[in-house]
C-alpha cells in the first residue's frame, strides 16, 4: 500500500466500520415460515454437498500422511537419481469443486520482482497502475484509454505453499504449450469473460499470468518479450 | 501430489457448519431478498442461490457469528436478488431499494477514511468490502457481482486511487 497514504491496517479498519454501518441499516429480519419444499429439498442438498465435500478433504489428509510416510522413505532415492528429481514440478494445478488450484514448492527471489521488465504491449495500451505485494508478487495494470479495456499482467514467486486458485468457468477451454521453453496454460473463456495466460517461469521460479480480452497470439507476444535482468 | 495433498491440509477451514449457518442467516438474508424482490418465491430463490455460492466460497468464510460473514452473505444475497429482479424485468439499469444503496450515517468517529468509503457508489463499496474484508480474488468478486475479474481490478484500483485523492485534495497548480 505504499502509493497510499494509508496503510493496508487503517484501510481493513475503515472498511470494517463501513461494513458494521452497513449491516446497522440492514432491513429487520423478520421470523421466517419455512420455504417451499422445492427451496429446502435444494438447501438441503447444498448442504450435503458441503458436507459431502468434507468428507472428501477427510479421505485426503489420510492419504496425505500415508504418502508422507512413503516419501520421507524415498528421500535418499531422490537426493542421488536426479531425474527421478526433474520429475517433480515446482508447480502443480488442481481442479477442486468447479476451480482450478495452482500449488507451488519452490522459494522464489523476491529481487526478481524488481527485475521483471516488459518489453511490449500492444499499441494504444498505457500502464495505469501497479499493484506490489512486498516479497510475493507484482501486477501491472494496462488500459486502453480509448475503448477503455485492460488486461492485468502479474508476477508471482512460486513461493513454498503459495497458492493460487481462479473459478473454473464451465465454458473456459484450456490449452497447454511452451513459450520460450516455458510451460504454459491457457484458458480461453467462450462465455464472454476474459482469457487467461499463465507461464511458469521455472528457472526464476516465477508465475507470470495475464489477464484480459487480448489475442492469443498478442499475449503470447507480450511474454516473449518480457526478460528479466 | 505429495505437496498438493499437505497442503490441503494445512489450508483447511475449522469446520463450519452449513446447516447453523443456514438457520443463523436465513431471517436475513430472506428480508433483504423480499425487501427487493417483493416476491416470496423469488425471495426463496435468491436465498438458496446466495447459499449455493456461499459453500462454493466456503474457504473465504470466516466463522459463522463473525461480522464479516454477516457481510458476504449480505452482499451475496442483495446481488442474487438484484440478478433475479434484472431476469424478471428485463432491465439492466436496477436501482437498489434506498435503504440499501445509501451509504451508512453512522461512521462519525472512525475517520476520514472510512467516510469516504462510505459514500462510495455501488458495487464499488462491495468490491471494497468483498476484496478488503472478505479477501476475495478478483475473478471470485466479478462472479458475485456478474463483472469480468478486469474490470472488477480496475474498479478497486480507482476507488484506491479516489480515496487516495480525497484524502491528498487538489494539487496545487
Amino acid at each position: 500500500m505504499s502509493n497510499y497514504p494509508f496503510t493496508k491496517n487503517e484501510l481493513r479498519a475503515a472498511v470494517a466500520a463501513v461494513r458494521n454501518a452497513d449491516l446497522a441499516v440492514l432491513p429487520v429480519a423478520a421470523p421466517v415460515a419455512a420455504f417451499s419444499e422445492r427451496s429446502e429439498v435444494r438447501v438441503r442438498t447444498a448442504i450435503r454437498k458441503a458436507k459431502g465435500k468434507r468428507a472428501f478433504r477427510k479421505t485426503v489428509s489420510g492419504i496425505a500422511v500415508a504418502l508422507g510416510i512413503a516419501i520421507l522413505g524415498g528421500a535418499t532415492f531422490l537426493t542421488v537419481d536426479a531425474d527421478a528429481r526433474d520429475a517433480f514440478k515446482t508447480w502443480l494445478r488442481e481442479v477442486y469443486e468447479n476451480q482450478i488450484v495452482y500449488r507451488f514448492t519452490e522459494n522464489g527471489d523476491a529481487s526478481i520482482l524488481d527485475r521483471v521488465s516488459v518489453g511490449w504491449v500492444p499499441e494504444g495500451y498505457e500502464l495505469v497502475f501497479t499493484d506490489r505485494i512486498e516479497g510475493q508478487s507484482v501486477s501491472y495494470v494496462y488500459e486502453n484509454k480509448k475503448d477503455e479495456s485492460g488486461f492485468v499482467l502479474s508476477f508471482d514467486l512460486m513461493n513454498d505453499g503459495f497458492v493460487t486458485t481462479f473459478s473454473e468457468a464451465s465454458g473456459d477451454r484450456l490449452s497447454t504449450f511452451v513459450i520460450d521453453g516455458k510451460s504454459a496454460e491457457y484458458y480461453d473463456d467462450t462465455e464472454g469473460h476474459s482469457d487467461n495466460l499463465i507461464v511458469f517461469d521455472e528457472p526464476n521460479s516465477l508465475v507470470i499470468s495475464l489477464d484480459g480480452y487480448l489475442d492469443l497470439q498478442v499475449m503470447k507476444k507480450i511474454i516473449e518479450n518480457i526478460s528479466i535482468n | 501430489m505429495f505437496f498438493i495433498l499437505l497442503s490441503e491440509i494445512e489450508s483447511f477451514p475449522e469446520k463450519l457448519d452449513f446447516t447453523l449457518l443456514y438457520v443463523t442467516y436465513k431471517p436475513m438474508m430472506y428480508s433483504i431478498a423480499m425487501n427487493i424482490l417483493h416476491n416470496r418465491e423469488d425471495a426463496e430463490d435468491a436465498v438458496i442461490e446466495a447459499f449455493e455460492s456461499a459453500y462454493i466460497h466456503e474457504r473465504k468464510i470466516a466463522g459463522i457469528h463473525d461480522q464479516k460473514t454477516k457481510s458476504f452473505l449480505a452482499i451475496i444475497v442483495k446481488n442474487k436478488a438484484l440478478d433475479i429482479y434484472r431476469k424478471n424485468q428485463r432491465n439492466e439499469t436496477v436501482e437498489l431499494p434506498a435503504d440499501l444503496a445509501a451509504p451508512p450515517d453512522k461512521l462519525s468517529g472512525y475517520g476520514e477514511l472510512a467516510e469516504l468509503i462510505a459514500d462510495l457508489e455501488q458495487p464499488d463499496r462491495d468490491i471494497i468490502k468483498l476484496r478488503i474484508d472478505n479477501e476475495l480474488k478478483y475473478k471470485e468478486i466479478g462472479e458475485m457481482l456478474k463483472m469480468s475479474p478486469d474490470a472488477v481490478r480496475m474498479r478497486y484500483k480507482r476507488c484506491l486511487q479516489k480515496l487516495t485523492d480525497e484524502i491528498r485534495g487538489p494539487k496545487d497548480e
